[in-house]
């Protein structure tokens, strides 16, 4: 087996933070992580002399190459370096056009710059971004020998996956004086010599392609003491102090993505912290309410701006100077005489569903995905031809409604200038389309309203046995509507209105801290349950396990699951039951490590692999150790040699020892008989 | 006082004549200023969008009818202003969807 990391960083450039070119460091790197080949490959840049210097200090085979930005990816171009003169004048053709961080090269200057491809390593970032994908991503696979992934997880994943190209994983570390940590950053390769065609060769079967040095992709590197974990599921044992949190925290830090759940974290402690449950169920599902509100708020953005007692108080006025105007008759002026004394405005109508249905036609022209169906039924020229006739439309419209406002300006400052000469009485202006329009809008929110406020089941989720249901209800009292509102606002007034919508709305507005954009959530209450699998409403130690459900399904999105007993906070039916399937269930994707001394999770869980910490005394000077191994293997080892007996361990662990678990088991079978 | 000519060589839409402002209809007649109303208007800012037109300019002493002056001035200072921004207007309607637009017609 040899050790690579053909992704090293050796001079800052204007893709890196600053740092120092350390050569000391990088010796210490080398042999710390004991690896038989690196590669050193700076963003768009060679620099041949230094390679020489690194080259030549090193104890271990250095390929020369290069990270090059090629159209919106990285790519490793490594070298035999047979040729270094040659290759830093390629190398030199990317620097002169990769000049910013955004600046790229494409397929086609790649080819021209470095003549026949197949004479490189090429290894795009696979499943690591800036990711190489698309035509870019096609163009590249007759050359690739292996695509970069970002972590253990994605690793093992790429193994599995027959259609993803080798996978490897590198350090992509910047060599400087305080080196950062890059455990299990590394990629085994199962070949006697290192040599640029033996690491070619490696690359093209998956199976010789690992994680670890013994066990293929079952087991991890974590520290650099060599010591390993599970890529599935592994029980971190041992007594109280003997240093098992530290561990835990000790693995978290190699991982770049770990989801860590805490001892206790899970654990519901007072009044306060349900309703912080509740606010986090509800704060999580706050895209649904939104969602099933959208279609109110839609119609509490129409009539927000209808003010009705404004329309009477103008058709009033109107009447009123009608009759007046009919009663001067006789004594009408120059003024009062012209046409424009009471010439009304033009209407002017918004072309809101002109503009959706070109936007719509749009949509259709320019879909990809459905292409194929929608020019089964469609012809695609016909619609733009529909397209370019509706905007035509639109333009027209527009331009008439330009010119409208500017005869309504000149109607307005006339009408405005001829009353200041007369005595008559002007006709008040009046839309009375607008006026009855405003009252129907105000008639369907009031029936929607009312609608929505009967008691109804709006939505249940089921997860993971539990159901989170959704109620609309009418609030009940000022303290809801105010938590409504974020808690600001009193709203005891506006409450007396609830019954009138409309009103209220009124009222609502009259508010502060009521934002307008946010007062349709101010009509119906939406509230959440969650129900146990009897249908009943959870109690405080169900809590804790809907919590834990939650953030272990969340886990998928990391790339390892650690948890610090969960035993703390949960009965043993329940870890029997649901924990442990689903652990069990989350570690065939991802490296899992659960910190416990109970027997229901550490025995029945069906564990890859048994962490042991001891803190032990040599020579009178405390040591934590680690000991591991598989569950069927008779003893755990630590990595400096020591052995102790897997039964033993398991039994002091779970069961308080041996002694005591006869005892107990004795008892039971009392208790039985 | 002789009224002043605004513009060149297109149709006068709006005149002074004999004391009183008036406004040219669609069929080439003229009326007198107090009698346009807002469809009347609608077409003579047409015609001012549409190409070269003129007016007299406003002049208080030329016109004795009181009314009439509230209302030629007024007109004839929007009209003026539309006159100078003709293709502004036209472009802006234009804009609507253009990108579209020109894209939909090459292919159609």
């Amino acid at each position: 087996m040899k050790k690579i990391d053909l992704h090293i960083h050796t001079v800052p450039t204007q893709s890196d933070a600053p740092f120092v070119f350390s050569l000391p460091a990088f010796h210490d790197y080398v042999t710390a992580a004991k690896l038989d080949a690196v590669a050193v490959t700076n963003h768009d840049v060679f620099d041949a002399e230094q390679f020489r210097i690194i080259k030549n200090s090193l104890p271990i085979v250095v390929f020369p190459g290069i990270e090059i930005n090629l159209a919106s990816g990285h790519l490793l171009l490594i070298s035999n370096g047979l040729d270094l003169d040659g290759f830093q004048s390629k190398c030199d053709r990317v620097s002169a056009k990769v000049r910013t961080k955004t600046d790229s090269i494409n397929f086609e200057d790649l080819e021209a710059i470095y003549g026949d491809l197949n004479n490189y390593l090429l290894i795009p970032h696979a499943d690591k971004n800036p990711e190489i994908t698309g035509t870019t991503l096609r163009q590249l696979q007759p050359f690739m020998s292996a695509g970069e992934v970002a972590s253990s997880k994605k690793f093992i994943y790429a193994i599995k996956d027959k259609d993803k190209p080798t996978p490897v994983l590198f350090s992509d570390i910047r060599i400087q004086a305080k080196l950062a940590k890059v455990m299990g950053r590394h990629t085994y390769l199962d070949c006697t010599e290192i040599s640029f065609e033996a690491i070619k060769f490696c690359l093209q079967d998956k199976s010789k392609v690992t994680l670890s040095a013994a066990d293929g992709n079952r087991l991890l590197p974590v520290f650099e003491d060599g010591q390993m974990i599970s890529s599935g599921l592994n029980i971190l044992m041992g007594e109280r102090s003997s240093g098992k949190t530290h561990t835990l925290d000790r693995i978290k830090e190699t991982f770049e993505n770990p989801k860590y759940i805490a001892q206790f974290q899970l654990v519901q402690q007072d009044a306060a912290d349900e309703r912080n449950f509740k606010s986090e169920v509800q704060n999580s599902r706050s895209i649904f309410v939104d969602a099933y509100l959208s279609g109110l708020k839609t119609i509490v953005d129409e009539v927000i701006n209808v003010d009705l007692h404004a329309n009477e108080v103008k058709l009033e006025a109107y009447l009123k100077s009608l009759l007046k105007s009919a009663a001067e008759a006789e004594f009408q002026d120059n003024y009062s005489k012209t046409a424009l004394f009471n010439e009304t405005e033009f209407a002017l109508a918004d072309p809101k569903a002109l503009n959706e249905l070109i936007v719509s036609v749009r949509t259709i022209i320019d879909n990809v995905e459905y292409r194929s169906t929608i020019e089964k039924f469609v012809d695609l020229q016909a619609l733009q031809g529909l397209a370019c006739e509706l905007i035509q439309q639109l333009r027209d419209r527009s331009y008439e409604q330009r010119k409208k406002r500017v005869i309504n300006e000149i109607i307005n400052d006339v009408k405005v200038e001829l009353r200041r000469h007369t005595a008559a009485t002007q006709i008040d202006d009046i839309d009375l389309y607008q006026y009855y329009l405003d009252q129907k809008k105000i008639t369907a929110f009031e029936t929607v309203v009312t609608l929505m406020k009967n008691e109804a089941t709006v939505s249940e989720q089921g997860i993971q046995g539990f159901r989170v249901e959704a109620k609309r209800l009418p609030y009940s009292g000022p303290a809801e509507v105010k938590a409504a509102n974020g808690n600001k606002g009193s709203f005891s007034e506006a409450l007396k209105q609830y019954d009138r919508p409309y009103a209220y709305l009124r009222e609502l507005l009259k508010i502060d801290s009521v934002a307008r954009a946010d007062v349709y959530r101010l009509f119906v209450k939406i509230s959440y349950r969650i129900l146990n699998r009897h249908g009943a409403e959870v109690s405080g130690g169900e809590r804790s396990e809907f919590r834990l459900l939650q953030h272990i399904s969340d886990a998928q999105n990391y790339d390892i699951l650690l948890i610090d007993e969960p035993e703390s906070s949960f009965d043993n039916l329940f870890l029997k039951s649901d924990v442990n399937a689903i652990l069990k269930a989350i570690s065939e994707s991802m490296p899992v490590v659960v910190v416990t001394h109970n027997s229901t999770v550490g025995a029945s869980v069906g564990a890859d692999y048994i962490l042991y910490a001891k803190k032990e005394l040599d020579d009178g000077v405390p040591h934590y150790r680690l000991y591991s191994g598989r569950p069927s293997d008779k003893t755990l080892t630590s990595t400096d040699g020591n052995i102790l007996e897997t039964h033993a361990v398991v039994m002091n662990s779970l069961e308080a020892g041996i002694e005591a678990y006869e005892a107990r088991r004795k008892r039971y079978e009392i208790i039985k008989n | 006082m002789k009224p002043m000519k605004q513009e060149g060589n297109g149709m006068k839409l709006l005149k002074i004549d004999r004391s009183n402002g008036h406004f040219r209809l669609s069929d080439g007649s003229y009326l007198e200023i107090d009698k346009i109303n807002k469809e009347h208007l609608m077409d003579i800012v047409t015609a001012t969008l549409a190409g070269e037109v003129e007016f007299d300019s406003y002049d208080e002493g030329a016109l004795q009818n009181q009314a009439h002056r509230v209302i030629y001035k007024n007109i004839v200072a929007k009209l003026q202003d539309l006159a100078s921004r003709r293709q502004e207007y036209k472009d802006e309607s234009e804009a609507l969807f253009q990108k579209e637009y020109d894209r939909y017609r090459q292919n159609g």
